[in-house]
């Protein structure tokens, strides 16, 4: 058996060739990437994802890692990514362990196996907000680095086609665009070429190892393609989750004796994959390396530290403007979102006001003096017990009904906020994006959306049912219910796994806010004292009927609930409260790593 | 297992902040309940020590609130006396209450519920000094 | 003037009108009543009364209105009862009668017919229907020949004598020689007037002058005679026919006016000349003569209020010796004036002494009106046919079931034609039913005058439906009014008694009896009030001793005869009045009580006891109720006496405000409520 090259044959444009010697005391300090015995294993009963991975690989380097389908290949990359984490081992990028320090955002390019980018939004306009998300700079300069790395990836022509009509493999392209903007030293394509045509799969793999030689960078490609071994720098095989073969591409059909690489899989088949780990373990490892070599290797990481040094990521709330911008946009790019928000805003209040289209009745009051009859106090009584039912429970149910709409609008508005575009949130999170940044987008956008919904609605309602009141007064607690709603349900967003989770949850959200509210039916006392506090909708009714004080549907309202009223400040105390526990929750929702 | 790639949010400051925030609320409940209620620091009057001895509270401030019963009487110059219905210990107890000519822009109307400091003057009537919907 | 007036009119006054005095209309007599000492009847015989000038304004109707008198209504409802005349002595007797008319009728009558019918007249009286009124008219008749008879002969008496007289006469003249003038006054004036002559003449014509004066006066005499005979006889039988026209025997009336004309040939003069022939009567000592000689005066008009007649003798003689003078003031009678105009009648009070003055005095009262027998004869004839008519209009009416009506019109002509054929062949069944109606009715007058309403209720109810025209209304009326006038006094009785005050008591009592005697309720109010007297004093002891001992149930519950007993006595009477007034409230107050508890309202019950403890504070019924409903709605009871005492003590405030808790309680307290509102107005004073 031949001891394959761990000395790769780095392809210049020069046709140099360097021979770097491997060291592995001093690996750390010349390889870039280093993986030592990753293990992960997930749970005691289930067999290990990656079991005992080492392999090593240089700067300016094309490296593939190849494997049968289930072998961990992505996972591996992800481990190297840092997306999942490993069990045991360590992984070294340019001598530092990644657990004690990570890779800086845009060191890193992960280009994911299926793209995310936004179909509302042109190549053009995906590669610039996800340009501005990632780096920092004048959007002069970011527009040039986007001309750049299209007219690399070969995207030029679709600059203004939209990113939802792109086919497969304009996708991919885009997709691994948009990790070039940042131009990183590590960039890890998970099958980017699979399921293409041959043609542009060509292709990629050879903008990939083009990509490789540029600074030095490291390109590690996940692909079961085999056709183009040779235009690897390095292959990596991986079965079962061992590690069978991490050397140079030329060695790789003589180790394995196979004619041709293709048909490599039928004969990892033959053996148990640890058979095959141990095989390689026992291999020997070239030794010493000269002083040579080491340049090539020391100029890479004196480049990659003057990168290190400057701040590269943009500003928190640069990052944030960005998102909003850019969420605006989308927003408009869909015309169904824009007729559902519109239709919601409009309709909603229409709704209320059926039901006192003709304004609020009069209130007749009660005989006062103790001498009437005690047969005309009863019939007073009556009467007034009917007309507090009636104009009370119209009062009450109005404001209500109002709060409810509002509430229903919010959660609408941001239910599936995060969810919705999670893993491309995680993808620019991973690019440099701050949780806060995107929250504080989000929120910008939310508000607008909030602020229209509880202005018109106030307004509105106000118009037509002629409620007595101060306005702003009346204002405040629907904007707070409206904001208190959408930011619970942004949350619930954030921490959902499915869209439909999110809605499901923001729906239950809504749909409890009326019956524990204590409107319609009072709950006994010491269950609504535990569960008023978190009924955003109590609060806001509270603090609606409040401005209602002076008036007698004060009264009325007051003799048909048992419900306790609130006081109007402390009202909209608790709804900031709850807009800032939502807000708080969705944060942290944000921040968590949630990759499909 | 801090890879910047996955942040776990430890369950602990989810329930902390849950618990932070109610605490906040509950901070804003005690410092804006202040305002509600102008009446706090008075004493609420105690019916049943009211109905046994009136004429021993002469003098001293409480704060009494309930509901508005009857019109009893009324003189232009004294005031107007109505008849209040007070909770306590799960009963009602009607009283009277004077409300002095001072007040006599407020507009009481039977079942409202209202919120007074009274003083017990010298014959045992309370005389509401301030006045306000509850 | 129809007939039936007429007669009215002639009976009127030339009868006796001695009614019966007319009971039961004391005060109802307008101008009309008779004085009782009136001779009743006429010549003796029974005569049905009238009295026009009575108005019993008792009923409406012709019936009652004039012959309201009960021997007239008894004769009608004889005549009713009796069978129709149809027997065969009837149709004898009718046989009779008319025979005799036609034999005696204008342009028959010769000596033959007369004696004819005069033989007939015993064979008429033979018959009862008859009354032996031909007989006595058979008798005139005889008396007339016999006075003619005389009367010739009475003439050749005369005629002799007077020869004698001439021949006295010539020897009177022979032996005075010449004479001195002798005057015969002439004359109607009354003169006295005497001759002077020597003594020696005197002596000698003495006794000559005594024969002559002898003869002088049989000649008078037998002259006055003569006349006196014939005017006898005729005033005979002129009175006969009139009494015969009063009598309503108009057929007699007839036979005796054919008797007359042809037995003395003046029929047609006039009955006035009945004056003239009194007139020429000589004085005599007589002193119904005299009266009727003055009555009979012509001159004597038939005016006068008080009747005082100033009569003056008249005298014509044959001879013109004769001197009479009469003169004198009669003043026997007296009366109203009799008018001839209309229907005006008045009172006349007749001294009647003798028959002559009475007849001459009617006469001449007649002789304004019925100016002959002729007269009377047609008269006669005119009722004869007005009966036949009444007859008929009676059996008309009866077909159309209009009762009353035919009643009265067969009465009328029952009044008129009681004699006559045509009312006595009315057949009894024919009658049966105008009986039936005068029955009732004279039942309905005789209930009124005894004030028994009730029977006369029922009688008016049966009439109605018997008879198709009787008024009910009016009798209906009347009883009603009697009736509740009546019961008005009762009660003004029970109130006096009640009141104590006897005299408005009997009072009243006595004119609800006198207005309706049988009177139901009159019975047992007397009793009721009248059997007190007795129990009235124990009652009085009673009460007193009771009223002592402050034991006002018992009072209370023995309260009638407490009442009874106080009534006369005043001041007891409002100590009485004030206990069952207290006792009254309380029990109204445990009756409400009762009610509410019932209802489920103890608090309401306790109230209710606790306001009439007020009244009553010793009563044990209401101290036991109160006991109970204290414990059933204790808190309330509770409340309100805690609010009391509070407001006692001067605890304005907590008085109040229990006050307002027992209202809570009990929204319709009263005590409550006027506590409330009590010390709110002092609150806000």
């Amino acid at each position: 058996m031949v001891t394959p090259r761990l000395f790769y044959q780095k392809r210049s444009r020069a046709g140099d060739f360097f021979y770097v010697a491997f060291d592995p005391l001093s690996a750390f300090s010349w390889g870039m990437l280093v993986l030592e015995s990753i293990d992960l294993q997930l749970g005691e009963e289930t067999p290990p994802l990656l079991s005992g991975i080492s392999a090593w690989y240089p700067a300016g380097h094309f490296g593939a890692i190849i494997g049968p389908s289930g072998c961990g290949k992505s996972t591996l990359l992800k481990v190297i990514a840092g997306i999942v984490p490993h069990t045991s081992g360590s992984i070294y990028w340019q001598g530092k362990n990644l657990e004690a320090e990570d890779l800086p955002p845009h060191e890193l390019g992960y280009v994911p196996q299926f793209s995310c980018t936004q179909p509302h939004l042109t190549v053009r306009e995906n590669l610039m907000y996800g340009a501005r998300l990632r780096q920092r700079g004048p959007t002069s300069e970011i527009s040039s680095r986007v001309d750049q790395v299209t007219e690399e990836t070969g995207l030029t022509e679709l600059m203004e086609r939209r990113a939802g009509v792109l086919s497969g493999g304009q996708l991919r392209r885009l997709a691994l665009a948009m990790e070039l903007t940042t131009q990183p030293s590590l960039l890890l394509a998970d099958e980017v070429t699979s399921g293409l045509d041959p043609k542009s799969e060509e292709e990629i793999t050879e903008l990939l190892a083009s990509l490789a030689q540029e600074q030095g960078r490291l390109v590690l490609l996940v692909t079961h393609s085999l056709r183009q071994v040779q235009i690897y720098d390095s292959v990596t095989v991986l079965t079962g989750g061992q590690l069978a073969y991490s050397a140079d591409s030329r060695d790789l059909a003589e180790y394995f004796q196979v004619n041709s690489p293709e048909a490599l899989y039928p004969v990892l088949g033959t053996r148990d994959s640890k058979d095959w780990a141990s095989v390689w373990a026992a291999q020997k490892k070239p030794e010493a390396t000269s002083a040579k070599d080491r340049i090539g290797e020391l100029e890479s990481l004196a480049i990659s530290e003057q990168k290190e040094n400057t701040s590269y990521l943009p500003g928190f709330f640069s990052q944030a403007a960005t998102w909003f911008e850019r969420r605006i946009r989308i927003f408009f790019r869909d015309p169904a979102q824009v007729f559902l928000q519109l239709s919601l805003l409009l309709v909603f209040p229409i709704v209320v006001t059926l039901f006192a289209y003709r304004g609020l009745p009069e209130v007749r009051n009660m005989a006062m003096s103790s001498d009437t009859g005690v047969v005309e106090m009863l019939k007073e009584s009556l009467a007034f017990t009917i007309q507090s039912s009636r104009v009370g429970t119209l009062v009450s149910g109005l404001a209500m009904f109002q709060v409810i709409l509002l509430a229903l609008m919010g959660s609408n508005n941001s239910a599936r906020e995060v969810i919705g575009d999670r893993a491309i949130m995680e993808k620019e999170k991973l690019a440099g994006l701050r949780p806060g940044s995107a929250l504080v987008g989000m929120g910008l956008f939310l508000s607008i959306l909030v602020l229209a919904q509880s202005i018109w609605m106030t307004l509105f309602v106000r118009a037509v049912c002629q409620f007595p009141g101060d306005p702003f007064q009346q204002f405040l607690p629907f904007l707070f219910v409206t904001g208190a709603v959408t930011s619970l349900c942004l949350a619930i967003s954030s921490w959902s796994s499915s869209s439909e989770q999110a809605s499901l949850g923001s729906l239950y959200l809504v749909g409890f806010q009326l019956p524990l509210s204590g409107a319609i039916l009072a709950l006994p006392d010491f269950l609504g004292v535990v569960t008023r506090p978190f009924i955003s909708a109590y609060w806001a009714w509270s603090g609606y009927l409040q401005t209602l004080r002076d008036t007698r549907f004060y009264d009325l309202v007051k003799f048909i609930t048992e419900t306790p009223l609130a006081a109007a400040n402390l009202s909209l105390w608790i709804l900031l409260v709850h807009i800032l526990l939502g807000l708080v929750l969705a944060y942290f929702g944000i921040r968590r790593s949630q990759w499909r | 297992m801090s890879r910047r790639a996955h942040q776990k949010t430890p369950q602990n400051l989810f329930f902390g902040l849950i618990a932070g925030f109610f605490l906040l609320a509950a901070i804003g409940a005690y410092v804006l309940q202040k305002g509600s209620n102008p009446y706090r620091t008075t004493e609420p009057l105690k019916p049943a020590d009211y109905f046994e001895n009136a004429n021993s509270l002469r003098g001293n401030v409480y704060q009494v609130e309930g509901v508005i019963l009857n019109a009893l009487a009324q003189n232009p110059e004294k005031g107007r006396l109505f008849s209040i219905s007070v909770t306590s210990e799960s009963k009602k107890w009607p009283m009277p209450i004077l409300i002095p000519a001072k007040l006599r822009q407020i507009n009481l109307q039977k079942n409202q519920s209202y919120r007074a400091k009274c003083k017990v003057d010298d014959t045992g009537i309370l005389v509401a000094e301030e006045i306000q919907k509850s | 003037m129809n007939i039936w007036t007429r007669w009215i009119v002639v009976m009127g006054y030339f009868l006796p009108l001695a009614a019966l005095p007319q009971e039961g209309d004391s005060k109802a007599a307008t101008g009309g009543a008779r004085p009782p000492q009136m001779n009743p009847g006429f010549l003796g015989r029974d005569v049905p009364v009238v009295d026009p000038g009575s108005d019993n304004a008792t009923f409406d109707g012709k019936l009652f209105n004039l012959n309201n008198n009960r021997l007239f209504r008894s004769r009608f409802e004889k005549y009713l009862n009796a069978p129709a005349e149809t027997s065969e002595a009837d149709q004898q007797y009718e046989k009779v009668m008319n025979e005799i008319l036609s034999l005696l009728s204008p342009g028959k009558v010769n000596t033959e017919n007369l004696d004819a019918a005069w033989k007939l007249l015993p064979k008429a009286s033979e018959y009862r229907s008859d009354a032996n009124l031909c007989n006595a008219m058979a008798d005139v008749v005889y008396s007339v020949w016999l006075a003619k008879n005389e009367v010739a002969r009475l003439e050749m008496a005369n005629r002799t004598l007077q020869k004698e007289k001439s021949a006295l006469e010539w020897n009177y003249r022979m032996n005075i020689g010449s004479s001195p003038k002798i005057t015969t006054p002439t004359g109607t004036n009354p003169t006295t007037q005497s001759s002077i002559l020597s003594p020696e003449d005197e002596a000698r014509v003495e006794p000559i002058k005594e024969a002559l004066s002898d003869v002088r006066s049989t000649l008078a005499n037998n002259k006055l005679k003569k006349e006196a005979s014939i005017v006898q006889a005729k005033i005979d039988f002129q009175t006969m026919i009139i009494q015969y026209f009063a009598q309503r025997r108009f057929r007699h009336v007839l036979i005796g006016t054919r008797f007359y004309r042809a037995l003395f040939g003046d029929g047609d003069n006039r009955i006035s000349a009945l004056d003239q022939i009194s007139s020429s009567l000589p004085v005599d000592k007589d002193a119904g003569q005299v009266k009727v000689k003055a009555k009979l005066d012509p001159k004597v008009s038939g005016r006068g209020g008080s009747g005082a007649y100033v009569g003056a003798g008249t005298g014509t003689s044959a001879d013109g010796t004769r001197k009479s003078s009469g003169a004198g003031a009669d003043t026997s009678s007296s009366g109203g004036a009799f008018s001839a105009e209309g229907m005006q009648f008045g009172v006349e009070n007749l001294g009647v002494e003798s028959l002559i003055s009475a007849g001459a005095s009617g006469l001449k009262a007649l002789g304004k009106m019925i100016n002959s027998l002729g007269q009377l004869d047609s008269l006669a004839n005119e009722a004869i046919r007005d009966v036949d008519e009444g007859v008929e209009a009676y059996k008309f009416l009866l077909e159309k079931n209009e009762l009353k009506s035919a009643t009265e019109r067969l009465f009328e002509t029952f009044m008129m034609g009681e004699y006559l054929p045509s009312v006595r062949k009315l057949s009894r069944d024919e009658k049966r039913r105008a009986l039936e109606f005068t029955r009732k009715t004279n039942e309905l007058l005789a209930a009124l005058e005894v004030n028994d309403l009730s029977r006369a209720e029922d009688l008016i109810r049966e009439l109605s439906q018997t008879a198709r025209d009787f008024d009910t209304s009016k009798p209906l009326a009347v009883v009603e009014t009697a009736k509740t006038v009546s019961a008005m006094h009762l009660a003004k009785a029970k109130a006096a008694a009640a009141s104590g005050d006897k005299n408005t008591l009997e009072t009243e009592l006595r004119a609800a009896t006198e207005i309706w005697p049988r009177n139901p309720a009159l019975a047992e109010v007397s009793s009721a009030i009248f059997s007190q007297t007795d129990v009235q004093q124990q009652s009085l002891n009673d009460f007193d001793r009771l009223l002592a001992q402050k034991n006002f149930r018992q009072i209370f519950d023995d309260k009638v005869r407490f009442i009874a007993a106080t009534a006369m006595f005043p001041d007891r009477q409002e100590k009485l009045k004030s206990v069952l007034d207290r006792v009254q409230s309380a029990e109204a107050a445990l009756t409400r009580s009762l009610e509410l508890a019932k209802r489920g309202d103890p608090a309401g019950a306790w109230e209710s006891v606790e306001r009439g403890f007020a009244d009553y504070p010793d009563d044990p019924k209401l101290n036991q109720a109160r006991a109970d409903y204290t414990t059933q709605a204790a808190e309330f009871v509770h409340s309100i006496r805690t609010a009391q005492e509070m407001e006692r003590k001067r605890q304005i405030g907590s008085s109040l405000a229990w006050y307002l808790r027992a209202y809570q309680d009990y929204p319709n307290s009263e005590i409550a409520r006027d506590g409330i509102d009590r010390i709110s107005a002092d609150i806000v004073k």
